[in-house]
């Protein structure tokens, strides 16, 4: 019992670094990300400028690539 | 390739099977065969369409230039009559429900659709010609449409189209049912565009890796402060420039992710489904997906200027 409450708290208290909360991003944005790891995210951005300007332009990637899409105006080529 | 076979002659007929694919640079030989034939007097020429898979835009119209010409074309499946005929596999208004049907009027009306396609489906097993034309004349406009989707040109879409409904006659006999016959023609339509896709040269693609964001030892970003330059694309969204390097971005992506992208991004599909129709597990999926994202940013971080990583 101790060693599973040790082992939540680990899991609370995760520190992400940059790579690894890019790494989770398409989850996060989807809103599918445990909610363990949402905390560790989110812990990651308040410290960390970076990591906020690049969800920031992953999100804006995301929304720009589904407005593209859903225009008609994408014309794959070969 | 296209194989031709002399299955009957006698002093007025000569019959010719033909297995294979029927495209452009294998029509022009039965063109001069036919012709050839033809040429005899008091000949009739058959062509006999049982053994053929595929038949590409510009080989069908060859196909109707020597029918003009007197030659017959027998067996081929209601597919391949169908554009013999000259209807275009392109959407077109769906026909008059298939008779037989009506025994379903009870239910209510989602279990009726259901009844409906599962009696169609049945008689499609059977080898019913008419069925089969029923279930063109319903499908024929989501198959184009998807197969566009992930394509991008009339003429390949319209090639799939044919590719998938000839795929549907000859394989319907082994839909088992286990899931809806849309879903099993959706999952065939997907793959068939991605085949072709995939066949097609690749010059275009190029590396992820010199778009995807780098990192240090200890995990802090490589190149710092990472800019945000995401109010660029609120002032640009609009701008002409910016979707044509998204599309060309798209375009870079590996077949199977640009797919992955757009039955997310587009078609609103979940990771289990995607995974499902690509035969990938949901892991693959999401890394794919993600990959591809990633790499759609580094992409506009280049066109606006910035680093990518």
């Amino acid at each position: 019992m101790a060693r599973k409450n040790r082992t939540r708290e680990a899991r609370h208290n995760l520190a992400y670094t940059c790579k690894q909360a890019t790494s989770v991003l398409t989850e996060y944005v989807a809103g599918t990300l445990a909610p363990h790891m949402t905390r560790a995210l989110e812990n990651h951005l308040s410290a960390c400028p970076d990591c906020v300007a690049f969800l920031k332009t992953y999100k804006k990637t995301v929304e720009a690539t589904r407005t593209l899409l859903a225009s008609g105006t994408f014309s794959p080529s070969r | 390739m296209l194989r031709i076979t002399k299955t009957f002659e006698d002093d007025l007929t000569i019959t010719l099977r033909l297995d294979g694919k029927i495209i452009a640079t294998t029509v022009p030989d039965l063109e001069e065969l036919c012709l050839r034939y033809r040429g005899s007097p008091n000949k009739s020429v058959s062509l006999d369409f049982s053994g053929v898979t595929f038949i590409d835009n510009d080989a069908l119209k060859t196909l109707k230039k020597i029918k003009t010409k007197g030659v017959a074309m027998v067996n081929g499946s209601p597919f391949v009559e169908t554009l013999l005929n000259g209807q275009s596999p392109t959407p077109k208004a769906a026909e008059t429900p298939l008779a037989g049907l009506e025994e379903a009027a009870d239910l209510d009306a989602r279990s009726n659709g259901k009844l409906k396609e599962r009696l169609l489906v049945d008689r499609l097993r059977a080898g019913d010609a008419e069925a089969f034309d029923a279930v063109f004349h319903q499908h024929v406009n989501q198959v184009y449409r998807q197969a566009l989707r992930l394509l991008g040109n009339e003429a390949d879409a319209e090639d799939v189209v044919q590719e998938v409904f000839l795929a549907v006659h000859n394989k319907a006999k082994t839909f088992r049912g286990q899931a809806e016959f849309s879903t099993w023609l959706y999952r065939l339509t997907v793959n068939t565009a991605l085949s072709r896709l995939r066949r097609q040269k690749r010059s275009k693609e190029v590396l992820y890796d010199d778009y995807l964001p780098k990192f240090q030892k200890d995990g802090h970003h490589l190149v710092r402060p990472v800019v945000d330059w995401s109010n660029d694309i609120d002032e640009r969204s609009a701008n002409r420039e910016l979707q044509q390097i998204l599309t060309q971005a798209l375009n870079q992506l590996k077949p199977v992710d640009k797919a992955v992208v757009v039955m997310s991004d587009l078609e609103g599909f979940s990771d289990r489904e995607i995974a499902n129709t690509l035969g990938l597990s949901v892991a693959a999926v999401k890394t794919r997906l993600h990959r591809a994202r990633l790499f759609l940013r580094g992409k506009l971080a280049v066109h606006l200027g910035y680093s990518p990583t």
